[in-house]
């Protein structure tokens, strides 16, 4: 075989600079010799090398990389990194520290791949396109006059979502990366913030900070604290972020990976109420969900005493403290995020091609690992990432659990402390950038991973019914272990915050059957202290579904119809924002809008007189969220055939009339599935809603009114219950709407 | 109705060339094939010609308008998709209406002219039937009929029988043809099928890597090819090699190793074909005979290797020397492996091409 991917060869040089960095940035913090570092670099690059001359024989270059660098580089480096990690500092939690940076190791390592890919993209794209030149000067072409070349549908098509996503995404994240750089008073050092997010002791510390597990008597009974005792288990801002989100990131994909294989893949008694209940962990609800969890699982909680007490199948009760109760709750609000995307993933997976495997004499686990789970992973690949950047944006967790040392806390409790006064410190947009960094790194891994891969599976067109086997009485018996026990786990927030809306739990768990009330429900729906909340919440959230109408059709429209290389950054930009943590946008919103030329408007946060929630939080809803709709709408018109609206045209419609006429009643149902998933996203967003949307009290919306409840403590818990079952209410009727009234499939956090 | 001349058209993407250089006119009323392989560049001529897209080079007229430029819907013309592209929100009432109503035709005669166009198609009393509900043919009958129905100048039909089966794809072309003779529409008919583009044609266009290899009858195509492409893509044959012996006229005598064949060239050709040029004998299998005709012939005694019945004939492969030949033999007389037996080919059907 002829080498002749030269950057790829570049590439293997620069993973070995980039891994030097690294490894000098773990002797800087003390984990290693600064020789050790070294010798590993160099090490690993002549692996590097090896791997990729020696199997030059029987594979193509990009087959090593698949098969063997990326694991390999992952498991060196691991291993390095304990061995080089200081004796006393090693025991269970040094080896996770150990794990974050080997994956650190292994994600800039692919980043630099992502990135020659691109590279590589480009470098053949321009050739063709240098071929077409010579050719069109050989034939003496020209190009059609511009004017009949053009659309001006399709121009304002582009440009109108282009224009506002630029202007309300692109611009503000630009700006926190500037300020990011800003160095501190009588300083000229541009990387000090950044250097303080990877260094300082607050956000980095080489030694854990107190015990993840402590077991105390509490009154006679032994109560296991997780996540630490009085003093929570700290291993630094930074780490902290990083280790939670790849924890809750695994765990979650396995859930739902094993929950899905078995939905799609099996027949038994009951699937179908199995598929109702498969829903119940799916209803979004910030800040209840997180006080349903918190009682149910502490030292006096139900679930606690019911494990220890009555069923004695834990030697302690259970109280979650700190990190853990974080990674506890993200688990379980995002193990149907990883389902979804792993079981349309299942049913996506041509029958064919695994009947051919299995005539070929593939089956059971080989089948699995060799066929079916490669051909899925690009979903299941797509589901872990969102769940890695909705983990590390996560405020409810932190807010719940009052655990301070994340990312994603700091940056949320300094900026409203600082915009307050009027101006916010460029560490936050240090961290905000960081935090921004690690999402996109996700982002660009997956993105290059899915694009390696891409099992172009060819179908007949219709979709195939889906391979399912009956399961034996036995099989049956273990599927329903197994299911219940995620689905008793994934939905312990949702049941918890029912149960405390009608007075049947207490805010400390216990459970109190002979207390029903529907007080709490009533109260939040007739008192206008708190309706007031509800109320802006739903005219903020309409008014930014109209927003991503405007901008969601026209994109996918021109991106699906459309030649363009533009339509390529369109169809990035509206995709973009799941991959932008709400605080990124925060913060960026914030430093935007308190500059010209919104200084003064009523989006300026820093004009409290003139301020007015209602702009800022209807342009970042729709901003935020528009990847929905958009998804959804360009689902639709990749499924109408793009001859269909040339038929029309040809009859002697503009494309104009085309839209209006054959376009949208044939999309419809996608715009209206859509529009709820829109407004459902929106109703419940977080980020933005508890920070700029907080700064006047009246207009602030429904999440917001939750986070303060939350806050100010234990009755006023039974609230923020009652809206979470609001909030259930208006997500079960849309998605019945959705599933029983257009016939979509829900699954629709997919990237 | 039109003609429409095509002036040098060209069309490239990337740095493939789909329609290169051609130039072609399709004359008032006829039914004109493009034919060829997949990626020979005819969906995109008749696409240039609907308006769906731009050329990089040449004109096109519609009679003696330039209509390069025009948008699709300001050229009259009218398409039948391969996929028929029924629209399946609208009833098969309202996918005929939908041009006329553009045309903002009064309500009345909207529903006198559908209805007289369901008739031309066989399909009265289906208006209120959506498109899902109706069968392949069915539909196809409804593409038709949205397209007729606005009285276009020109009709453009993509490949329109290929989701049919077999027995409906018989069927519906010979409705095509009706249809098309009662209107004396001007037709372009793309299709890869070379069975259907024969029997529907007045004239076929064979297309070659975005070339037109040859514009004729469907006899001419044929039987006279023009050149090996051609001669090679239509029906089965048997092709030679050989040097020329002897010239006179159009008449060449071929040296082929195991025999030496008179046969004819195309005029155009006169000058490439001369003594001691090597050349192509084609030699379609249906062409030989069992005994020798009144015109002149060719002579071959041949060995079966195998043979295969087909029904209406039985296909010989037969050796002579070295060479292997097919060869249509009557299905009455069953010949077995290597029996000996003689043929006969008209020298009007030895067709030599220049190489």
């Amino acid at each position: 075989m002829e080498i002749t991917d030269v950057p790829r060869e570049k590439v293997y040089r620069i993973i070995v600079l980039v891994t030097s960095a690294i490894f000098y940035y773990a002797h800087y913090l003390g984990y290693m010799r600064v020789s050790d570092a070294v010798i590993s670099a160099i090490f690993l690059g002549a692996l590097y090398y090896w791997l990729k001359v020696s199997s030059y024989k029987e594979m193509s270059s990009s087959e090593i990389y698949q098969y063997y660098t990326n694991s390999m580089i992952f498991m060196l480096s691991t291993l390095y990194a304990i061995i080089m990690i200081p004796m006393e500092a090693r025991g269970p939690w040094g080896i996770l520290g150990a794990l974050a940076y080997a994956s650190l190791t292994y994600a800039a390592g692919n980043f630099v791949l992502w990135l020659s890919y691109i590279y590589e993209h480009m470098k053949k794209y321009l050739a063709v396109k240098k071929a077409e030149r010579e050719l069109r000067r050989r034939l003496q072409l020209r190009k059609p006059p511009l004017l009949k070349r053009i659309d001006p549908l399709m121009i304002s098509f582009t440009l109108l979502p282009l224009t506002i996503m630029t202007i309300f995404l692109l611009i503000p994240v630009t700006i926190i990366i500037k300020n990011a750089f800003i160095p501190p008073q009588g300083s000229s050092d541009y990387l000090y913030w950044i250097k303080e997010v990877f260094t300082g002791t607050n956000y980095v510390r080489p030694r854990p900070l107190g015990d993840f597990f402590v077991v105390d008597n509490v009154g006679g009974v032994p109560v296991l604290y997780l996540g630490g005792a009085r003093i929570t288990w700290n291993m630094g801002i930074l780490i902290n972020s990083l280790i939670v989100a790849t924890t809750v990131t695994l765990t979650a994909t396995l859930f739902g990976l094993i929950l899905a294989f078995i939905m799609a893949r099996y027949e038994f008694p009951g699937k179908t109420i199995m598929r109702v209940l498969v829903l119940v962990p799916m209803f979004i609800i910030p800040f209840a969900n997180g006080i349903a969890l918190k009682a149910l699982l502490s030292s006096e909680g139900f679930l606690s005493v019911l494990l220890h007490d009555y069923l004695k199948l834990l030697p302690w009760r259970i109280h979650l403290q700190g990190l853990a109760g974080v990674m506890f709750l993200q688990i379980m609000t995002f193990t149907p995020i990883a389902y979804l995307n792993s079981y349309s993933s299942f049913l996506n997976i041509d029958p064919n091609l695994e009947e051919q495997a299995e005539n070929l004499g593939a089956k059971g686990l080989r089948l699995f690992l060799t066929v079916t789970l490669p051909l899925a992973l690009p979903g299941i690949a797509a589901g872990s990432i969102l769940v890695f950047i909705f983990s590390l944006e996560d405020l409810a967790g932190p807010i719940v659990f009052n655990e301070h040392n994340l990312l994603s806390y700091q940056i949320y409790s300094r900026l409203i402390n600082e915009a307050t006064q009027g101006r916010v410190l460029p560490e936050i947009a240090a961290a905000a950038m960081i935090l921004l960094l690690f999402a996109l790194m996700g982002f660009a891994i997956i993105r290059s991973y899915v694009s390696l891969k891409q099992y172009a599976m060819i179908s007949k067109g219709g979709r195939w019914k889906p391979r399912s086997r009956k399961l034996s009485p036995i099989g049956t018996v273990f599927a329903y272990i197994i299911l219940l026990s995620i689905l008793m786990i994934a939905s312990v927030p949702q049941v918890g915050t029912i149960l405390l809306t009608f007075g049947l739990l207490t805010p400390y768990g216990q459970l109190t059957p002979d207390t029903f009330t529907t007080n709490y429900f009533v109260n939040i729906l007739e008192s206008p202290n708190i309706n007031v909340y509800i109320k802006n919440s739903l005219l903020y959230a309409s008014l930014a579904l109209l927003l991503m109408l405007a901008i969601s059709i026209p994109a996918a429209y021109a991106v699906s119809r459309g030649r363009a290389r533009l339509l390529a950054i369109l169809d990035a930009l509206v995709t973009l924002p799941i991959a932008i943590p709400g605080l990124v946008v925060a913060v960026g919103l914030f430093y935007f809008y308190s500059s010209w030329p919104f200084r003064g408007t009523p989006f300026d946060p820093t004009s409290i007189n003139v301020y007015n929630a209602m702009y800022v939080l209807v342009v970042a809803y729709g901003v935020r969220k528009v990847p929905f709709m958009a998804r959804s709408v360009f689902a639709g018109l990749q499924q109408t055939h793009k001859s269909l609206e040339e038929a029309a045209m040809n009859l002697g419609a503009s494309r104009a009339k085309v839209i209006t006429s054959i376009v949208i009643p044939l999309i419809l149902m996608n715009i209206l599935t859509g529009i709820l998933l829109g407004f459902i996203y929106s109703t419940t967003e977080v980020s933005v809603s508890i920070t700029l949307g907080g700064i006047k009290q009246e207009q602030a919306p429904l999440t917001w009114y939750m986070k303060q409840m939350v806050i100010s403590g234990t009755q006023a818990v039974y609230n923020v219950a009652a809206l979470g079952t609001l909030l259930i209410i208006i997500q079960l009727v849309a998605v019945m709407i959705i599933v029983l009234g257009f016939k979509q499939s829900y699954a629709f956090i997919s990237l | 109705m039109v003609k429409v001349r095509l002036e040098g058209i060209t069309k490239i993407y990337g740095n493939i060339v789909a329609v290169d250089n051609m130039t072609l006119e399709i004359r008032d009323g006829e039914l004109f094939t493009f034919l060829g392989p997949s990626g020979c560049g005819k969906t995109t001529t008749l696409r240039l010609i609907a308006g769906f897209e731009y050329p990089d080079k040449g004109k096109i007229y519609l009679d003696e308008e330039d209509a390069t430029y025009m948008k699709p819907y300001q050229r009259g013309t009218a398409m039948v998709f391969q996929n028929y592209a029924l629209w399946p929100h609208m009833t098969v009432f309202d996918n005929i209406a939908y041009g006329l109503k553009l045309r903002k035709i009064p309500k009345s005669e909207i529903k006198e002219r559908v209805k007289r166009v369901l008739e031309l198609v066989k399909l009265e009393g289906m208006e209120n039937r959506y498109p899902t509900q109706l069968s392949g043919g069915q539909q196809q009958r409804v593409a038709l009929a949205r397209a007729l129905v606005v009285e276009p100048k020109l009709l453009l039909l993509d490949e329109p029988l290929s989701n049919l089966d077999a027995k409906l794809r018989v069927e519906m072309r010979e409705e095509i043809k009706r249809i098309q003779k009662e209107l004396g529409i001007t037709t372009i008919y793309v299709t890869h099928d070379q069975e259907e583009a024969l029997t529907i044609s007045d004239r076929i266009a064979v297309l070659n890597k975005g070339k037109v290899q040859q514009a004729g009858t469907p006899f001419e195509v044929y039987n006279r090819p023009r050149n090996m492409f051609v001669a090679t893509f239509l029906g089965r044959s048997n092709v030679v090699e050989g040097t020329v012996v002897e010239t006179s006229g159009t008449k060449v005598k071929v040296d082929v190793g195991f025999a030496e064949l008179w046969g004819v060239t195309r005029e155009e050709y006169l000058e490439a074909v001369q003594k001691e040029t090597k050349v192509g004998v084609v030699l379609r299998p249906e062409h030989f005979t069992r005994l020798p005709g009144e015109n002149e012939f060719n002579e071959l005694q041949l060995k079966v290797i195998f043979t295969m019945f087909a029904g209406m004939r039985q296909e010989v492969k037969a050796l002579i020397d070295d060479t292997e030949l097919l060869i249509y033999y009557p299905p009455t007389i069953i010949l077995h492996p290597g029996d000996i037996f003689k043929v006969y080919i008209p020298v009007e059907d030895t067709i030599v091409l220049p190489l």
